[in-house]
């Protein structure tokens, strides 16, 4: 659920540079990532093993 | 009414570097469903992630084949290339002490986080030199795809980032994903 809407806005991209409509594919990326963002920051909390 | 005056953009060596650099994106991301249903090696969320920086880079790739060379396609790139490597360093750091065997199958010694972040560095580097190389080239429109190898390539590319999605859907279903997955949703 967390990286799913990454993973829909990043495809829906796709499909738009497939039908020619690049500035839709440029807005669908900016949310992928901005999800992207959300999705690391969730997921990534586990303790390292090591000092940073 | 003018029409817009339209460039061959098979004519540029970019056209067919951004190709090669989707095909080989395309045949990463093949790699891991090999891994993933071959193998039965089902991808954490880390991993997912990664797959997700590829989508992503690959986008940039679709746009230059699609639109043509731009800036802002190159900067879609390195940005994504910069997000996807930062999951691939935190996966090497989590498995970084001594004794930890790591996760997931290695490829030639290393494994696929660590495979994902070179990738993602390289992606960089050829982003770099692309801008150089494109510099004269960079319209982003009137341009017209001239190949149907491109439409086809980007097509496998919108295939393969659908079976990514279908596979987080069958991974995690509606919940947040469990940081190591065992079986998928309708095994549980």
């Amino acid at each position: 659920m967390i990286i799913l809407p990454t993973l829909i806005f990043t495809t829906l991209a796709v499909l738009m540079t497939l039908r020619g409509s690049r500035k839709l594919a440029v807005i669908s990326w900016v949310f992928a990532l901005v999800f992207m963002l959300g999705a690391m920051r969730y997921h990534m909390d586990d303790i390292l093993q090591i000092s940073l | 009414m003018t029409s817009l005056p339209t460039t061959r953009i098979s004519a540029y060596p970019s056209y067919v570097l951004n190709m090669l650099a989707l095909a080989g994106i395309c045949v990463s991301l093949l790699v891991a469903f090999f891994f993933q249903l071959a193998l039965g090696e089902i991808p954490c969320p880390l991993c997912m992630l990664q797959r997700v920086g590829l989508m992503m880079v690959g986008l940039g790739f679709a746009m230059n084949i699609r639109f043509g060379p731009s800036a802002v396609h190159y900067a879609i790139i390195i940005l994504s290339a910069i997000t996807g490597a930062g999951v691939s360093l935190r996966q090497i750091l989590l498995h970084i002490a001594p004794g930890d065997t790591g996760f997931g199958s290695a490829i030639f010694g290393y494994h696929m986080y660590t495979w994902g972040f070179i990738a993602f560095m390289s992606t960089i580097i050829f982003s770099a030199f692309m801008l150089m190389i494109d510099r004269k080239h960079m319209t982003g429109s009137n341009v017209v795809i001239q190949t149907a190898l491109g439409t086809v390539l980007i097509g496998f590319f919108l295939i393969l980032s659908l079976g990514n999605l279908a596979s987080d859907v069958l991974t995690c279903g509606l919940a947040p994903c469990v940081g190591d997955p065992k079986t998928y949703i309708w095994q549980r």
